[in-house]
């Protein structure tokens, strides 16, 4: 299983020497370190912790190093808690690794933050870009004069933008009216209004319905093709990025745990669907070799390989009187434990 | 280096744009504004009154010690206007701003300057035709330099914004910041009644050129000398380095953990 894994992972690397294209992001065993709060136990310390915060550290990003090429899209995806927008915000210049280097487009981010935040567009699932009282049109009006961008060409590209993101007409609607989705729309026109290099995009998924997910996704492909840019998403929902992204890095409690192409995770880890099946009658004997997740009189959940997928639907129905079934793809979290999982037979393997 | 300026002043505007049209979105926010202003200067007339018909000695009549309260309550703000930005540090929305292609020291001082301007912008059509009415055109002069010291005066409160970045919720230095900036600025008293000693050393600091020195030009009773114009350029430069380097040492310390 894990010989797969590398024969794709060396096919990945041998395509991306083929295209030689420049590498825009360079992370060098870069880490984060936090200081947050830390309770006082005795009363003395309560008593000295109204003047000096007793402080511990935290250590969110830990030696994490890899490269991207221009034109790249790569997910960046993680649990939450993993350290996924901490990495961003270095990667934008918002703060400095603790230790560790990092080059984007040949500058430091955080030393050189007016010459890099130029090429670069942001957004962030969670923060708004635009004004909550006013219409998106006078913020993206704004943001074409930081950019240095003429009246015109800011308002052709935010117009065709809108155009092709079907919400033109929202662009004089107060931004507290919109919709979530219509939203990050605008978030997202903001963000590619100068052009930039690179985008990042920290979880802009959240909350999306399918529709304005798809839709969002598309475009972006579309602005990934006929501009160039390079784009790094931030998510913690693997199916965000089916679509999108043919690389893949995967960060866990502040470490890189997988960097490839998705088709080797989703072929060697998330190879397999949770079905959810809900009876009220039993019609004939279930004979099967699956993993079981629960098991009560009238449900069971259990893991079913995909190739095995047609025949385990055609079995259930003859043995079943079905209330309700549902496939799922598996979580985040179980492909994480089953990456762990390999390395450590990996490393037990060297060991021995 | 012409092209900095436009570009600078583009951006300005666009914030300007912005507020206004926030600011619209609410109108009644105007008419709240402008009646503040007139309940706040009832008690300061009966005051003032008060104190002139009982034969007290000062370099103020009725008209004008009314005068310099329109201008200085007026055109008032303090630290209170600037909630908004004081809480970007504070909720970790200035990230938004961080990505954007603008100095932080920028964002902070244009966006200030606007919220004075606009908010105070319906009363400011009484100040100047009072002024005009009363003093005459040179009084257009004490609004111009009114806008010099807000410059001076936004990018102090934009420093006291910047000190967030050290001690996270900031909202009691800030409020009792503001009323010691209110106070020696001359928008509670006239500067001129302050004992001589302490009119000697509110004169070396930037604040007296906020409110009290718009006023008296307001009032036709000082002169523009060249010492005055490089008084108001120096501090704005002075003040405008020491918020550059506090948000550069600011930003280092900045953190935030999470999405």
């Amino acid at each position: 299983m894990y010989s797969d894994k590398i024969v794709l992972t060396l096919d990945w690397g041998a395509n991306m020497t083929e295209k030689n294209e420049k590498t825009v992001i360079n992370v060098n065993c870069m880490n984060k370190v936090f200081w947050i709060p830390d309770e006082p136990k005795t009363t003395a310390e309560k008593i000295k912790n109204i003047l000096f915060r007793k402080k511990k550290d935290k250590h969110i990003i830990k030696d994490v190093s890899f490269e991207i090429k221009q034109g790249e899209m790569v997910g960046y995806i993680g649990v939450n808690g993993a350290g996924k927008s901490t990495t961003i915000k270095m990667l934008t210049g918002i703060y400095p690794p603790t230790s560790g280097t990092i080059k984007c487009l040949d500058l430091d981010p955080f030393k050189q933050r007016m010459k890099y935040v130029k090429d670069i567009g942001v957004v962030f699932g969670n923060r708004e870009l635009l004004n909550y009282d006013i219409a998106p049109k006078y913020s993206l009006e704004l943001y074409g004069a930081v950019y240095g961008l003429p009246k015109k060409i800011a308002e052709k590209r935010y117009t065709e933008f809108a155009k092709r993101l079907k919400v033109s007409h929202l662009m004089d609607t107060p931004v507290r009216k919109l919709s979530l989705g219509e939203k990050m729309k605008f978030n997202i026109i903001a963000s590619l209004l100068h052009k930039p290099k690179i985008v990042y995009l920290d979880e802009p998924t959240i909350g999306l319905d399918v529709v304005a997910r798809e839709e969002m996704i598309k475009f972006l492909a579309e602005i990934n093709k006929k501009e160039d840019t390079t784009i790094i998403l931030t998510t913690h929902n693997m199916d965000d990025i089916e679509e999108l992204c043919k690389r893949i890095i995967i960060i866990d409690d502040g470490k890189k745990i997988y960097d490839g192409p998705l088709k080797a995770v989703k072929d060697v880890y998330a190879n397999w669907k949770r079905i959810t099946l809900v009876f009220s009658e039993k019609k004939a004997p279930f004979m099967h070799k699956f993993e079981i997740f629960e098991k009560t009189n009238d449900l069971m959940i259990f893991k079913c390989p995909n190739e095995k997928l047609k025949d385990t639907l055609d079995k259930i129905t003859e043995c079943f009187e079905i209330v309700d079934l549902k496939i799922e793809e598996p979580k985040l979290k179980e492909v994480v434990k089953r990456i762990y999982l390999d390395k450590k037979v990996e490393i037990d393997a060297k060991c021995n | 280096m012409l092209n900095v300026i436009k570009k600078e002043w583009n951006v300005f505007i666009e914030y300007t744009k912005l507020q206004l049209m926030a600011y619209l979105e609410y109108p009644l926010n105007f008419l709240v504004g402008f009646v503040w202003t007139c309940v706040a200067l009832i008690p300061m007339y009966f005051f003032w009154n008060a104190l002139l018909t009982s034969g007290v000695d000062i370099n103020y009549n009725q008209t004008t010690i009314i005068l310099y309260y329109l201008f200085t309550i007026g055109f008032f703000y303090s630290g209170g206007f600037f909630k908004s930005l004081r809480q970007e540090i504070i909720k970790g929305t200035i990230v938004t701003t961080l990505v954007r292609k603008i100095r932080l020291e920028n964002y902070f001082v244009y966006n200030a300057i606007a919220t004075v301007l606009i908010s105070r912008f319906l009363i400011g059509i009484v100040i100047v035709i009072a002024g005009i009415y009363f003093v005459g055109l040179q009084s257009l002069l004490g609004v111009l330099f009114f806008i010099f010291g807000l410059i001076i005066g936004a990018t102090i409160y934009s420093i006291l914004i910047a000190i967030g970045f050290w001690t996270g919720e900031s909202w009691g230095y800030f409020y009792v910041t503001s009323i010691i900036i209110n106070l020696v600025g001359g928008s509670i008293i006239p500067l001129d009644l302050f004992p001589i000693f302490w009119q000697k050393i509110i004169a070396y600091t930037p604040f007296s050129l906020m409110f009290y020195v718009p006023a008296k030009i307001y009032l036709g009773e000082l002169t523009i000398t060249p010492w005055l114009i490089f008084a108001y350029v120096a501090w704005a430069v002075v003040l405008y380095l020491i918020l550059n380097k506090m948000i550069s040492l600011g930003l280092k310390r900045f953190e935030q953990l999470g999405g």
